[in-house]
């Protein structure tokens, strides 16, 4: 019993009745700081910090996004190679310049009369068939002719215009006056405002108004076969320039600044016709817009075109297209073969919030090779952006933080020493059967979900003895070992249900990815005695993999087509 | 001082490592604790700082926490006690064997303390060497017995004595030099 005089009573109590020196918040913020650094909460991945997570969904993202990008090269390309050399003109050249003369060898520009394009070959056989020919021919009444004797093989873009202006915005009505006020321009002031917006919409129905009504239609059939696929000439020789009359040169020259560019392309395959009706040609002409600019006879008006090409009107056949092949692993579109693959996946596994990695394998031992066996899947491709997975995970470890088992408290030798016998729970090992489906947003790129059934079958136990005296504490013994169907894997939920997310990258068999999965219960809710706080906890996780699809079923794919990789 | 539900719950929410549940814990027991290293350190930077070692000591074994066996505000003062003795302990050493069997007594008038602040009985037990104000504050304080300051402390009985005895003299010479 100590004996306290008189003023020590007193001084005690002034001492209990001190302020805390400082400021809490002020104080907290550098204790949070010692925590951060003491105790992370992020696990071993990046640190650990709260952002790993948002930074590898965007990561994963991003990479989808880069390599997936590139299913927009092959349209880019495909527009190019369909719509052959764009020749970028100015509105400040001169209108007499000879537009042929400034075409690639191959390209064949000629000037036409009406907006529409007249594509001339040296031959005259014609390969499209009667109909063809026939719905071309009539499709333009003033089809341009060339200085020798060549077989005009013409053809309007009509339509294509008609959707251009609509999508202009521009009213399609008053064409008469419009005719009018193109062959006779007015100068006067009051009326260039009514012109100039009448001008606007001569370019695309100017030759229309001139047709036969009966003829229309057939014509904008042909326009339209012309304008998507290109024109189809018997020989493929299209060499030389073609020079062009006088007469109308001049005249079109007074409307075209530049003239849309026509070229000749001999495709190397093309597709076998389904019909008898329609022989197919081995040379597409195709003619490009973009750039051209028409200057009406009044010299007021400029009127730039904007080209559609064929594969952005219709991506379908870009992607078919040789050059996409070549670019793209496997093309993006959807193919109703369903197929079936066979591989191997390697996971490897990082330690999520709380959860610390522990180095020991499931027998408690130093290696932890057996950590990372690969696990089968068979997948089940209803197309090639959609298929089911399944997976199954024999042994697979799971990090948990340190969960306390049991605590066993003894008086030590010495006076107010005790000696803590502790048994930790430091990992687990599952069997998993993930069941789930993956959705290709982007080319190659894959996200899923699913749900995964876990059962536990063992785990990594940390026993340690620990002498705790006051102001001291020293660890005795510390040993890891295995446990499993014993009193102490009881106090673990053994079974659980998952959800699976999962983003990954595919390319040529091999696929690379992030799943992370999270149970839906607790894995252990329990108290070590009853005046202990409940410890609960809930497994999730997060892995990396690698899989490889060792098998394809392929009986079902054409020849030299690989079954997955073409997707 | 009683463990409530309100405590088990910041409790598990320590145990998970959660930060508004360690930013409650610290800011209710911030007060009377950084009063108790006030009275074992010379300044604030240092209470402050034996302070933030005894919440980490809390945040790190909290899980071996018992309900049953103390209270939570017991069981943090005894960690940021002996958080304040390692402190002390690292910046100096006590004199381990001082055997002295009789203690002189110093006569000081309690009605002169009881007049003084808080704040001024701070300042003259902070003025005591470190040992003995240690010493001083756990036997006058805190309430321990010789024997289990020595235990404490690891030192002799007889040191813990001497201790005492020289922050009694001493306290009795500052006193009487602020009564002059």
């Amino acid at each position: 019993m100590n004996l306290k005089h008189p003023y020590e009573k007193h001084l005690a109590e002034k001492l209990v009745q001190l302020p805390p020196p400082g400021d809490p918040d002020q104080n907290w913020q550098r204790m949070k700081a010692m925590l951060d650094e003491d105790m992370p909460r992020g696990g071993g991945l990046l640190g650990g910090n709260r952002w790993m997570l948002p930074a590898v969904i965007i990561l994963a993202i991003g990479s989808g996004i880069w390599f997936g990008g590139r299913q927009f090269l092959p349209m880019n390309k495909g527009s190019e190679s369909m719509a052959g050399t764009i020749n970028k003109t100015h509105n400040n050249k001169p209108a007499g310049t000879t537009l042929t003369n400034e075409q690639p060898a191959g390209d064949v520009i000629l000037p036409e009369s009406n907006g529409a394009v007249a594509a001339t070959v040296p031959d005259g056989n014609v390969a499209t068939s009667e109909t063809n020919q026939k719905e071309l021919m009539a499709g333009n009444g003033t089809a341009t002719t060339t200085s020798t004797a060549t077989t005009d093989i013409t053809t309007t873009t009509t339509n294509d215009q008609k959707e251009f202006t609509r999508n202009k915005g521009l009213p399609e009505t008053d064409q008469g006056a419009l005719a009018t006020s193109i062959e006779k321009p007015k100068t006067t002031s009051s009326s260039t405002n009514k012109i100039n917006a009448d001008r606007k919409k001569v370019y695309t129905k100017k030759k229309n108004n001139r047709q036969h009504p009966l003829t229309r239609k057939k014509d904008d059939e042909a326009a339209e076969i012309a304008s998507i696929k290109s024109i189809h000439v018997p020989e493929p020789v299209m060499e030389e320039p073609v020079a062009v009359p006088e007469e109308e040169e001049e005249e079109e020259e007074n409307r075209f600044v530049s003239l849309p560019s026509v070229r000749v392309h001999k495709p190397s395959v093309r597709p076998t016709p389904k019909t008898n009706t329609v022989k197919e040609s081995p040379v597409d002409i195709i003619v490009d817009y973009t750039g051209t600019a028409v200057i009406m006879p009044a010299g007021v008006l400029q009127k730039n075109y904007t080209f559609l090409s064929p594969v952005q009107l219709f991506p379908d056949l870009a992607v078919q297209s040789k050059s996409a092949r070549r670019k793209s692993g496997r093309s993006y579109e959807a193919r109703s073969g369903r197929t079936i693959a066979i591989g191997l996946s390697l996971p490897l596994g990082f330690p999520l919030g709380d959860q610390e990695p522990l180095a020991y394998n499931r027998h408690a031992g130093a290696n932890t090779i057996s950590d990372y066996i690969p696990s089968p899947h068979i997948q089940y491709h209803l197309n090639n952006r959609t298929y089911f997975q399944t997976q199954v995970q024999l042994s697979q470890p799971q990090f948990i933080r340190p969960i306390l088992l049991y605590q066993d408290k003894t008086p030590g030798t010495q006076v107010n020493t005790f000696i803590y016998h502790s048994i930790y729970a430091r990992k687990l090992y599952y069997f998993n059967l993930p069941v789930s489906v993956y959705h290709s947003p982007l080319r190659n790129f894959y996200m899923g979900t699913g749900l995964q059934f876990s059962s536990m079958l063992s785990g990594v136990a940390l026993t340690e003895q620990r002498r705790v005296s006051p102001g001291d504490e020293y660890i005795i013994n510390q040993t890891y070992s295995k446990f499993g169907n014993d009193s102490l894997s009881r106090r673990f939920n053994n079974n659980e249900v998952r959800l699976l997310l999962d983003m990954n990258y595919y390319w040529n068999r091999f696929t690379v990815g992030l799943q992370y999965n999270q149970a839906f219960n607790n894995y252990v809710s329990f108290q070590v005695n009853p005046t202990s706080p409940y410890i609960f906890d809930k497994n999730k996780s997060l892995q990396f993999y690698l899989r490889y699809n060792i098998w394809e079923d392929r009986k079902r794919k054409r020849k030299s087509e690989t079954l997955l990789s073409l997707k | 001082m009683t463990t409530n539900a309100t405590d088990i719950e910041l409790i598990n929410g320590c145990i998970n490592n959660n930060r508004r549940a360690q930013e409650r814990l610290y800011k209710k027991f911030y007060g009377p604790m950084a009063s108790i290293c006030l009275r074992y350190t010379r300044n604030q930077e240092d209470a402050v700082e034996v302070l933030h070692n005894g919440f980490l000591k809390v945040f790190k074994n909290i899980h071996t926490y018992e309900i049953g066996r103390a209270s939570l505000y017991t069981w943090i003062r005894t960690i940021i006690i002996n958080s304040a003795i390692d402190f002390v302990r690292a910046r100096g050493k006590f004199h381990t064997h001082i055997e002295i069997d009789k203690v002189e007594e110093p006569a000081i008038d309690a009605d002169a303390v009881q007049r003084m602040s808080a704040h001024e009985v701070l300042m003259l037990v902070q003025q005591l060497s470190p040992a003995t104000q240690t010493v001083f504050n756990l036997y006058v304080v805190e309430g321990y017995n010789h024997r289990e300051i020595a235990n404490l402390l690891g030192i002799s009985e007889g040191t813990s004595k001497w201790h005492l005895s020289e922050a009694r003299k001493q306290l009795q010479k500052l006193l009487q030099t602020l009564q002059v």
